[in-house]
């Protein structure tokens, strides 16, 4: 028996904000008004593709209670774009052209929501509508008009990448198979509808309060869009309610900006739930088409993949998506020859952007598809063709990266074991089937943000002995904070909750890439790691000097400094932070820890180890079809997560759960259905969430694998722990009816008509 | 034209003059500013507006504030003891860990409370029912069953020291 060093790393701790949060203290967004705030509402295109001939404001203007009206006249008229995606294809509102059903056209600020509505009543637009290209392929037709004035063909992005010798791989094959998959645009569906205050200042400084993923970055951004210097504008992160990759830069910020600075009072911006559906940026819908080749004793010799992505009518991080997002499942399994060519197609919808997984869920459900067919192909169990070319520790893929900690074959054996794969795929014709699937994922992304990698905190202690962290990283509900405060806690010998971290304010946190590849706890959590162990470092310095002995000699646990060996003559926490303080000028214990992960931007091919680590799982599902109706029960999902090291339990199983059902969501309900351009079921009740009676018990295992890098060992699941779900499910009812589903979500129409076909 | 109407908020009486159209959901937010209920949907579906109107949970959002008068409701604000400590169903959420983003929670708390109220005892399945018009689309709903559940069994939670592996699941 192996004695467990830790006292809180690893234990399953209350969250820290889970007490505000469940007697309704925690401030949100919309919960904060300041005096004199003024609301703020858009109008938007209710054309995809238009002329704008004329926009008149005078009549809105002249409504009583009405601020401030603005159009793109307002604006400093830069065209900007994500930060990564090289792409400026974008203004604050909408200058000639509407490109969606949804673009911003004006907006009004009223000392009222209905005020403010009533005046988008008067705003009058002549539009000359345009041929409307709502889907790839019209876009990509040769006399199709241009969307983009500088995009020919609609192509917002083309790239190619090859490794080894694709042709030689597939000459090698014994089976090749190739086919079409396709996938769903599916929404965040986040509870909490995006929304800010901006106010300006005398002086000229803009302050935003958004529920920002990304408040250092995003910053960025939004100087560039309002043509305002870095350091005059300040970003303060609220409590998030989900984001899920939804809550990246926004404009409904530059428009809260940009009304603010014409009205003079501070303006708040809330998305209603119709406008969460029809302007988010939600997951890029892709047709891909797979070729794989195997041979017959199962090894995979080569893989083929050409992506259309739908990016919608602009470009923010879809091009990120599709070429940083589709390429990390070759190393999953251990591909050498690979042709991967990806299009990023313009269409005339909303735009599409970053969704938890980033491009994963899609290439994964066509590659952990197709596997099954290539194992039936050879006769082989789907199970063992998985482990037969799994990556293992110490792989570089084909793409360059360098797995150090790698439990996927742990995850493959723990998930098999747990649903009984063995016995149950042996026994056949009950309508019931089994199917597995994998992924695996980074931990941060030195390629995503070309300015730098990497993660600082401070670790303050004041004199009441209360720690706080100050970080820049960002809690969307994933239980950041709570790892944070773990850390701390393990590495000063407190409980929990004696330390606070709130959500960033840029003037006082350090730069904080955000909450996005996985990158939170892994990176994050290991500045935090270094910054407490600072701090201890200060504090044992300080205590030295009351119990007169070696720093080296001291240590300190369960609130308490004492000499090692002796803990019942310490000192109380409390004592040592308030004697730091009154004996040095009032300076509190301040750590300071800077983590730079061993990653690399990857080359102009794309070609290199771009994160510190990388997260693997495996997950199992049994379903039950109704042959009659074509209905699918999902019995159960077990789901095995290499986690590094689960420094928090609850919340580590809570992020595996959480996922698993976005992926059953996106497997078979989830999708956003399109007429004429316009969205037909922009609200909860046409499109499907799944509720609490859609969901099968979830089985999570986390698999402990101590990355050498990660705080504790720790690395990333949230992320990861969506992209199998879906292709676990497909396969599983291909296992129990024989009918392959290509396109998501499997509704029970689709199986029911491909029965159909099937029995013909 | 406002219309006068009187109601009880978490054991507080109000005198309110309130515009007819005003919704339950606006007279809590904005007029007694008690922001724990959530706006999540505006059309009744999603549950984040979830209150109770004389016990019964409603979707405030739906519900005219006109409706509430001579009535009793109750917010998240209303369920933890005067003297602040929690309800067994908010200490329950806080301990299986049924809490992530927290939009959802209030909702949830209020809906767990009137079940469990009306039915003590209820199984994985009757708990399932009466959430699904609760949208929570961060914890995949599996710890906030368990710890409706466990409420139920229960009745109070024990708190035991500060948590250290307390929870045990079945099989484990």
């Amino acid at each position: 028996m192996t004695i467990d060093p830790f006292l809180i790393v690893g234990k399953r701790y209350p969250r820290i904000d889970s007490k505000d949060k469940v007697t309704g203290r925690t401030k949100y967004l919309d919960d904060l008004k300041f005096p004199g705030m003024l609301h703020g509402k858009v109008l938007r295109s209710p054309y995809p593709h238009a002329r704008i001939l004329r926009i008149e404001t005078a009549r809105a203007e002249r409504l009583p209670g009405v601020r401030a009206v603005v159009t793109i006249e307002d604006t400093p008229r830069v065209p900007f774009g994500s930060y990564r995606s090289g792409v400026k294809d974008e203004l604050i509102f909408a200058m000639e052209k509407v490109r969606y059903v949804g673009d911003e056209v004006a907006a009004v600020a009223a000392i009222d929501e209905e005020t403010a509505l009533e005046a988008l009543d008067l705003i009058e637009v002549d539009y000359e509508p345009l041929p409307a290209l709502l889907s790839i392929d019209e876009a990509m037709k040769p006399d199709a008009v241009r969307i983009h004035d500088d995009a020919e063909g609609n192509i917002a992005s083309h790239t190619v990448t090859v490794r080894g010798n694709p042709e030689k791989g597939f000459e090698e094959a014994d089976l090749v198979l190739e086919d079409r998959f396709e996938t769903p645009l599916q929404i965040h569906g986040y509870l909490e509808p995006v929304g800010c205050i901006a106010a300006w200042d005398a002086s000229g400084r803009l302050t935003i309060w958004a529920p920002s993923q990304n408040p250092s970055w995003s910053r960025i951004i939004f100087s560039e869009a309002l043509n305002v210097p870095i350091g005059r504008l300040r970003v303060i992160q609220t409590f998030i309610g989900g984001a899920f990759g939804g809550k990246l830069e926004q404009k409904l910020y530059l428009i809260a900006a940009v009304l603010a600075q014409k009205a003079k009072k501070p303006v708040k911006m809330v998305n209603t739930r119709d406008e969460e559906f029809q302007t988010s940026m939600p997951r890029v819908p892709m047709r891909i088409d797979l070729r794989m080749g195997v041979r017959k004793d199962g090894l995979l010799t080569a893989k083929e993949h050409r992506i259309f992505a739908d990016n919608g009518a602009y470009t923010k991080y879809a091009s990120a998506v599709v070429n940083l997002g589709t390429y990390r499942v070759d190393g999953l399994y251990r591909l050498r020859n690979i042709r991967n060519e990806n299009f990023l197609i313009y269409t005339n919808k909303l735009p599409t952007s970053a969704f938890r997984g980033f491009g994963n869920p899609q290439i994964t459900f066509a590659m952990e598809s197709m596997l099954d067919h290539l194992a039936e192909g050879i006769g082989m169990d789907p199970l063992d063709l998985r482990l037969r070319n799994a990556a293992e520790p110490g792989d570089i893929t084909a793409h360059g990266f360098h797995y150090i900690s790698c439990g996927l074959k742990e995850c493959f054996k723990q998930v098999s074991e747990a649903i009984e794969w063995k016995r149950k795929r042996s026994q056949k014709g009950s309508g019931r089937g089994l199917g597995i699937s994998a992924t695996s994922h980074v931990c941060g992304n030195r390629s995503f943000f070309p300015l730098f990698d990497g993660a600082t905190a401070y670790v303050r202690i004041d004199e009441g002995g209360n720690v706080k962290v100050i970080t820049g990283e960002v809690e969307v509900g994933q239980g950041l904070l709570t790892a944070y405060a773990t850390i701390v806690a393990e590495t000063l010998g407190v409980m929990p909750r004696m330390v606070t971290v709130e959500p960033p304010d840029t003037d006082v946190a350090p730069f904080g890439l955000g909450t996005w590849g996985d990158r939170g706890t892994f990176i994050g959590g290991a500045a935090v790691k270094l910054a407490a162990a600072e701090a201890r470092k200060e504090l044992l310095a300080v205590a030295s000097e009351m119990l007169e002995a070696d720093p080296s000699d001291l240590d300190c646990k369960e609130g308490k400094v004492f000499v090692k060996g002796s803990p019942e003559k310490g000192l109380p926490f409390h004592e040592v932070a308030a004697t730091a303080v009154y004996t040095r000028g009032g300076a509190p214990i301040l750590g300071k820890g800077t983590f730079i992960p061993n990653s690399e931007i990857a080359d102009s091919t794309r070609y290199g180890n771009v994160s510190g680590a990388y997260a693997f799982g495996a997950q199992a599902a049994e379903v039950e079809v109704d042959e009659e109706t074509g209905r699918i029960r999902l019995v159960e999902v077990v789901a095995a997560h290499d986690v590094g090291r689960a420094l928090n339990r609850t919340t580590t199983e809570g992020q595996i759960e959480g996922a698993t059902v976005q992926g059953i969501g996106y497997a078979l309900f989830e999708e956003v259905e399109f007429a004429e351009g316009v969205m037909l079921n922009p609200d909860y009740l046409n499109y499907r969430v799944p509720t609490a009676l859609d969901v099968p018990p979830i089985t999570s295992l986390i698999v402990e694998t101590i990355d050498p890098a990660g705080p504790f060992g720790a690395k990333g699941v949230a992320e990861p722990a969506m992209t199998p779900t879906a292709p676990a499910i497909a396969n599983a009812i291909y296992n129990a009816t024989g009918v392959r589903i290509k396109r998501l979500p499997i509704t029970p129409e689709k199986v029911l008509g491909s029965l159909r076909k099937t029995k013909v | 034209m406002k219309v006068k109407i009187h109601l009880d908020v978490n054991g507080y009486r109000y005198e309110e003059e309130v515009d007819p159209r005003l919704t339950l959901l606006e007279l809590l937010r904005e007029d007694l500013e008690l922001t724990g209920t959530k706006e999540g949907c505006g059309m009744g579906e999603c549950g984040a507006c979830t209150v109770l109107l004389d016990g019964r949970p409603v979707k405030s959002c739906i519900l005219l504030a006109v409706q509430a008068n001579g009535r009793k409701v109750t917010t998240i604000e209303g369920v933890e003891h005067p003297d602040g400590t929690l309800h067994p169903i908010q200490q329950a959420f806080i301990d299986y860990g049924a809490i992530q983003c927290g939009f959802c929670t209030p909702g949830m708390v209020l809906t767990a409370k009137a079940l469990l109220e009306e039915n003590p005892t209820p199984t994985e399945r009757e708990v399932r029912r009466a959430i699904s018009g609760n949208l929570c689309r961060c914890t995949g709903y599996q710890k906030i069953v368990e710890a409706i559940l466990a409420c139920g069994e229960r009745k109070t939670v024990t708190v035991v020291g500060e948590g250290l592996n307390r929870i045990s699941k079945k099989g484990s």
